[in-house]
């Protein structure tokens, strides 16, 4: 009955046994050597084969049930003593040899060049052993020789060493406390006494200083990156209004906010978000108009994520919306900081992430999305016309191609006789039912717009035109598609790049095919059905706590600022539904020179 | 989506309120209106507009003396648990009956208005599907489903109006009084069951704002009863009666005749959305509704159990009748003729309940 249990075993399920994996080139080619490797591998823990074929197979499967933890288990016993050393907070030592013993097992020192362990003596009489701990390439080396080596090394003898520290009627406490006030000539400055924080510091671009006899260290600001520095927006480009982008330096990003909200009552706090790199972010929000439930959430969410990796916004955005499973961003990011103060002053909170040039904004509605700061920036009119513009394309990138799957399968009757003819005339040619040829035409342009991205700029865009130009045109002529689609397809196209923000772009680009599908099986009927279930959804949808649809569902206070653009007078209110402590951002009459006489102002003047 | 407790505005509840009384001047039940008032048939939704909101009346004073509670629970109160199965399996009927039949009836107007080819069953599967996934996502998503979809309704509703103004006879209007004023009153309250859906708002009481439930009573059904009036003048004024009562699918027909020069022809679909979303709401109110009977007739916290239970029943009910003419009759003799008189009889029961209890000391809670 073997070859039942043979048949079983490949019928029935079995959890897979992990495969380890051989990191040396070409073992698997040699006969036999790859069994004997993996043994091998195994710290020699190879059993004796036996003597029957089934007990040779399962001690098979049991040589490979090891890991690579066993394989390596005197590494991971360290890697978990550092973590122990880490996460418990375990203090420094008095000894700097022991100091300097603990940073190398940490950093992985000697293997790990980047990180340099400098040994100096303060000049001091009699001098003492120190040692500077700094990632190099960081950190910056002016800084460091300038305000801390030549300081301590050259500087530190010429002070009256009766004055020092430790005599009668000095002002310093011991050496430590000498070195922090006197000799280190160092913006900022801050005490620990934790290996964890050392550790955290100088991975974010500060020295530490560790003095022998001390169970303490300095942590001295150097940081020393390069960055990007403020350019124009790539993505949000306007033509009236400022041209500042955000950049990928955090302390620039937050300025770039401040420069804009002159006001004392912006707080930006900082909060670490992950754990293998943590990351820093900063929440800034209007002490006086932002809902202290709603910072208290934002900071609960960012505080509470356990990732190892969470270094993008993108990333972040997943880790602390409302809805993962919903299409729509429940998160508004912008590279302008603009729009983020704008923001800010409305009540909402910004999250600004290091390393990152978008910054987030919560809470944020359907409305928000179909906006771009340009609005506010020309006259009121012009700002509605270009949103219902918009609007516009967002019901042609969404449902267009589906009307025409549905027009031409099941409501040829809705079309003009003559249109109609036209029409049919176009697609007499074409073998295929429409929803094949839209199919066609509408992943070949998501083809053109995904390789016109990923190819390199200077042949993208040409590639990008000649591939939709002569897909186009030879599809016609080949008589795939009808011109008639061309035509659906390139308004649609021009209607998904009229979205203004790229996420919720893509998220109705993706949403298009549902209801190509829907209108192949059911009409306009489809179309609606899903139509319906979509608008559930949307008004079921939150964003931290506040409704995606509102103001226009759940029916809130509306200003004059959502669906379209009011005048900028006229927008006396902040929005309901983020409740800002106070609701007024201008008086009733705003215009007061309407109301004061010319003589009268100005009487003051010289 | 949520669990918590919902929160219904006012203006989502008027709107679903009305949306629920008049979605069914979308189907076929309007010519039935039509032959009890002939040329008149215009003032029947009016009288009985009239009388919904002495319904209205009695259904707020009770909601308002056991606030914080809906139609079931008060009545359970009041009458015990037996009494109130009885009143519950009639809360459950108008609502069942109703989306059943509602189903059957849209689907036929679909299979035979657009979709000639396609199987009836599948026709009533998407409606279904649309309206149990959004009252599955809870009151919430449906009264503000309704709120958001309104606009497109009320201003489609509208522009068929507008748009047949050239055609309008307004000698229709005359003998002013129809078949006489005593069969006028008796066509109107053989209609009253119109506005039987006012049972929506003994369900939904707990979620409004406490002060705002008659607010939002007597606003949805006057502006239900003008949809209704609408729809019920518009094919009077177009094809005079009696050709008005002749038609099959009176509101189809209206937009059918719509016609803007010679490019704006056939227009029926550019109304489809009316009749689609109209339907759609009306489906996912009563599955609500339903699921919110049951779930508190068996004290449970979530209707969510019950919505696809309801949906199941819903489509079973649906193909009970065995063409659309049975349909429309069982849905003009059960709901619309005797259902608002069986819920004052229910209402007038449990406010002398009340009243006897209060008389023993029961006092308000």
């Amino acid at each position: 009955m073997s070859w039942l249990k043979t048949l079983l075993q490949y019928l029935l399920y079995h959890k897979p046994r992990p495969e380890s994996t051989v990191f040396q080139a070409g073992i698997e080619d040699k006969p036999g050597q790859a069994e004997t490797g993996l043994a091998g591998g195994a710290g020699g823990r190879r059993q004796p084969q036996a003597a029957g074929g089934g007990g040779q197979k399962t001690s098979g499967r049991k040589k490979r049930g090891y890991s690579a933890r066993e394989k390596f288990s005197g590494q991971v016993e360290e890697n978990l003593s550092i973590e122990e050393i880490l996460q418990g907070e375990v203090k420094l030592a008095y000894s700097l040899e022991e100091n300097r013993r603990v940073l190398a097992k940490i950093f992985h020192v000697p293997q790990n060049k980047d990180v340099v362990l400098r040994s100096l003596s303060i000049g001091t009489n009699p001098p003492v052993k120190a040692l500077l701990v700094f990632i190099d390439g960081i950190t910056n080396a002016q800084v460091q020789n300038l305000a801390i080596l030549q300081p301590l090394m050259v500087l530190s003898g010429l002070v009256d060493e009766r004055r020092g520290a430790g005599h009668a009627g000095s002002v310093y406490r011991d050496l430590f406390d000498r070195v922090r006030e006197a000799l280190l000539p160092n913006n900022q400055v801050a005490e620990t006494d934790t290996y964890r924080r050392v550790v955290d510091d100088v991975l974010g671009g500060n020295s530490a200083l560790l003095i022998d006899g001390f169970n303490q260290a300095l942590l001295l600001e150097t940081k020393g990156w390069h960055y990007r520095s403020v350019g124009t927006p790539q993505v949000e480009a306007v033509i009236q209004g400022p041209q500042e982008a955000f950049t990928e330096q955090i302390r620039i990003n937050t300025s770039l906010v401040r420069k804009i909200i002159r006001d004392p009552a912006l707080v930006t706090e900082f909060i670490k978000v992950g754990k293998s790199s943590p990351l820093q972010c900063a929440v800034m929000y209007m002490a006086n108009l932002a809902n202290p439930d709603l910072v208290r959430e934002v900071k609960r969410r960012l505080s509470n994520i356990r990732a190892d990796y969470v270094q993008e916004t993108g990333l972040m955005e997943q880790m602390i919306e409302d809805n993962p499973y919903y299409p729509a961003p429940q998160v508004l990011r912008t590279e302008r900081p603009d729009r983020v103060a704008a923001n800010i002053m409305e009540g909402k909170v910004g999250i600004l992430v290091g390393g990152n040039p978008f910054a987030m904004v919560v809470p944020v509605t359907f409305w928000d999305l179909m906006q771009v700061p340009e609005d506010a920036y020309v006259r009121w009119p012009f700002g509605s016309f270009m949103r219902l513009i918009r609007y516009a394309g967002l019901f042609l990138a969404m449902l267009l191609p589906a009307h025409y799957v549905a027009i031409v399968g099941y409501h040829q009757e809705f079309i003009p006789t003559d249109l109609l003819l036209a029409m049919t005339g176009s697609r007499e040619k074409v073998p295929f039912p429409s929803i094949v040829e839209v199919l066609i035409m509408e992943l070949s342009f998501e083809l053109i717009r995904e390789a016109g991205i990923r190819i390199p700029g200077t042949v993208g865009t040409t590639l990008g035109i000649i591939g939709a130009l002569i897909l186009g045109q030879a599809a016609v002529a080949a008589n795939i598609v009808s011109p008639i689609l061309i035509i659906v397809v390139a308004v649609t196209a021009l209607g998904s790049f009229a979205i203004p923000n790229y996420s919720f772009s893509v998220s109705i680009r993706v949403l298009r095919f549902v209801y190509i599908f829907l209108a192949a099986l059911l009409g306009l009927l489809g179309i609606l059905v899903g139509f319906f279930i979509h608008a559930g959804l949307l008004v079921s949808l939150k964003s931290f706590g506040s409704p995606f649809m509102a103001p226009a569902v759940p029916v809130m206070r509306k200003g004059h600022d959502y669906f379209l653009r009011g005048m900028a007078w006229q927008q006396e209110t902040r929005p309901d539904y983020v409740e800002p402590l106070q609701e007024r951002r201008q008086p009733r009459i705003s215009r007061r020179w309407l109301y004061t006489r010319r003589g009268r102002q100005g009487g003051d003047g010289p | 989506m949520s669990r918590q407790q919902p929160v219904v505005g006012v203006s989502e509840a008027i709107t679903v309120l009305f949306i629920f009384i008049s979605a069914k001047v979308l189907l076929t039940h309007i010519i039935l209106v039509l032959h009890a008032g002939m040329n008149a048939a215009w003032a029947i939704p009016i009288l009985d507009t009239a009388v919904a909101l002495l319904g209205v009346w009695l259904l707020v004073s009770l909601l308002d003396r056991y606030s914080g509670r809906d139609l079931v629970q008060i009545g359970e109160h009041l009458t015990g648990p037996y009494v109130n199965l009885l009143f519950s399996l009639f809360y459950l009927a108008v609502f069942l009956g109703g989306a059943g039949l509602a189903l059957r009836a849209a689907s036929e107007r679909m299979v035979a208005g657009f979709l000639p080819d396609t199987p009836i069953s599948v026709v009533a599967f998407s409606f279904l599907l649309g309206s149990t996934v959004v009252s599955y996502l809870g009151l919430e998503a449906v009264t503000r489903s309704a709120r958001f979809l309104a606009g497109v309704l009320v201003v489609s509703a509208l522009a068929l109006a507008v748009l047949t103004v050239p055609m309008w006879q307004l000698h229709v209007f005359f003998p002013l009084w129809g078949a006489g004023p005593w069969k006028l009153l008796l066509g109107a309250l053989a209609n009253t069951g119109d506005f039987v859906q006012i049972l929506l708002l003994g369900l939904i009481a707990p979620f409004l704002p406490a002060s705002k439930i008659k607010h939002v009573g007597v606003w949805g059904v006057v502006i239900g009863g003008f949809f209704i009036f609408l729809f019920i003048l518009l094919p009077l004024l177009i094809f005079t009666f009696p050709a008005a009562s002749e038609l099959t699918l009176p509101s189809f027909e209206v937009a059918r005749i719509i016609s803007i020069g010679r490019f704006g022809q056939r227009l029926e679909i550019v109304f489809m959305p009316i009749w689609v979303f109209g339907n759609l709401i009306f489906l996912a109110i009563s599955l609500y509704a339903g699921a919110a009977v049951l779930t508190s007739l068996c004290r449970l916290n979530d209707v969510r159990p019950f919505v696809l239970a309801v949906a199941a029943l819903v489509m079973t009910v649906a193909f009970v009748p065995q063409n659309v003419a049975q349909t429309t009759y069982w849905s003009h003799r059960y709901l619309s003729q005797y259902s608002f008189g069986v819920l004052v009889v229910v209402l007038l029961f449990l406010h002398a309940a009340g009243a006897f209890k209060k008389g023993r000391g029961g006092g308000k809670q």
